[in-house]
């Protein structure tokens, strides 16, 4: 078996990518989507997404240790969030996030657990593009909502939609579950996957 | 009904993301959905096209005439809530139309035509081929659980986390790894590893009627932007 093509991906790395990268998706989706579909908590998505794939994540950085694999899921999960029309500022997010995040990890070879863990963090943020891309741009989101009103109800309106204070909970509330998703994998890698001989 | 090209399609989603983006939300949104539903009843999926449609009339129409109505916090939380809906509607509702007329076999072979390079069309082809599978190893493991009175929910996580923990990854990630191994050797039997381009029995072309498509949803984009 020729183990690398032109890019040095081997063909067992490339269709790892994939599966993982479906298992990313779906672990974002389980937990995300709830939060996505209710008024009050649409801003959390990020917090939900980012509960169940540390484990995921973990493993894959061990089966694919290569800078490109992690840029490569962000490339694929862009195009997927393209084409299954999810809002810009989520995919570009996620593509961003993904080659950050592969950069860290890939300081250290992407064998150092803490990195690791930093890296999954930086890929949590990836979903936040759409809320951020909201939070600078409300005035041509909802102008349009609020015509009726007059002009300090439509200011008071347009302050309470996305406060600060929402934007910071969103953004802490993500790192922290990150953080924790995110030891929970390393967690598990050690207690079973390195030890069945997965991890390699 | 007219059969599009696979590549036209995407550029269709291009350029409703690109309008959705540069745009601000309003009344020009009620005719690009209209657009998008002829665009759906065009390739033939009406069903695809024509619910889509009315539930963004009535959000629409509740937005503008019900929603002054509601006061507080319901009042606030709705606002975010349909401004973000709002954005993303045009796109998901072409990509439902484009994802259920599209085969993906066609699919694959618009990104072979479009040179696209080969660490991003495996990775692709995969994930497509192993949504289904997750859901049947899903399935497998939920049974597995009940078999050790464990439950996959919330409140069997709260009951017995570290063994909701290790019962559900642990066979979901060993399973795929597993996967992996098998679909790489299967995929190298099958002489993926070649280095000629890929060949494809369909027979993928832009017709005239993809060059008109492409033409009106042009103009689609420099109006909503413009105007």
């Amino acid at each position: 078996m020729k183990e690398r093509n032109e890019k040095g991906f081997s063909v067992r790395d490339l269709i790892t990518i994939g599966i993982f990268g479906v298992l990313l998706l779906l672990c974002a989706m389980l937990t995300g989507g709830p939060f996505a579909a209710v008024p009050t908590l649409t801003f959390y998505y990020p917090i939900g997404a980012a509960l169940l794939a540390g484990p995921v994540f973990m493993l894959f950085l061990a089966k694919v240790p290569k800078l490109g694999g992690l840029m490569i899921v962000g490339a694929v999960l862009c195009f997927l969030g393209t084409v299954t029309g999810m809002h810009w500022g989520m995919n570009i997010g996620y593509l961003i996030c993904s080659c950050i995040a592969a950069l860290f990890a890939g300081l250290k070879k992407f064998r150092n657990m803490g990195w690791n863990v930093l890296a999954y963090i930086i890929y949590s943020i990836g979903p936040m593009g759409t809320y951020i891309v909201f939070f600078f741009n409300r005035e041509s989101w909802i102008g349009f909502m609020l015509k009726k009103g007059t002009e300090q109800e439509y200011i008071d309106q347009m302050s309470a939609v996305a406060t600060v204070q929402t934007m910071i909970v969103m953004v802490v509330g993500t790192l922290i579950v990150a953080l924790l998703s995110g030891m929970l994998g390393v967690k598990l890698m050690k207690k079973q996957f390195v030890k069945a001989g997965i991890a390699a | 009904m007219i059969r599009l090209d696979p590549r036209t399609k995407l550029f269709l989603l291009l350029s409703v993301v690109l309008y959705t983006a540069f745009s601000e939300t309003g009344i020009k949104d009620c005719a690009v959905i209209g657009f998008v539903t002829i665009t759906g009843m065009l390739l033939g999926e009406f069903r695809k096209s024509i619910i889509p449609a009315l539930i963004w009339f009535f959000l629409y129409f509740f937005a503008l005439f019900g929603l002054p109505h509601i006061e507080g916090v319901i009042h606030t939380s709705l606002l975010a809530w349909l401004a973000l809906i709002f954005k993303c509607y045009p796109c998901c509702m072409l990509a439902g139309i484009i994802i259920h007329s599209t085969q993906i076999s066609e699919f694959m072979a618009g990104m072979a035509k479009m040179k696209i390079p080969r660490t991003i069309v495996i990775p692709l082809a995969v994930m497509f081929r192993y949504f289904p599978v997750v859901k049947e190893d899903w399935s497998y493991i939920r049974d597995a659980m009940a078999l050790r009175g464990l439950r996959p929910t919330p409140l069997g996580f709260i009951k017995n986390p570290s063994a909701v923990i290790d019962a559900l990854y642990v066979p979901m990630l060993v399973s795929a790894s597993k996967t992996a191994d098998e679909l790489s050797l299967a995929a190298v039997t099958r002489g993926i590893e070649t280095p000629r381009p890929r060949t494809s029995r369909l027979k993928i072309r832009f017709g005239s009627a993809d060059i008109i498509i492409l033409i009106s949803y042009l103009g689609l984009i420099i109006f909503g932007i413009m105007g």
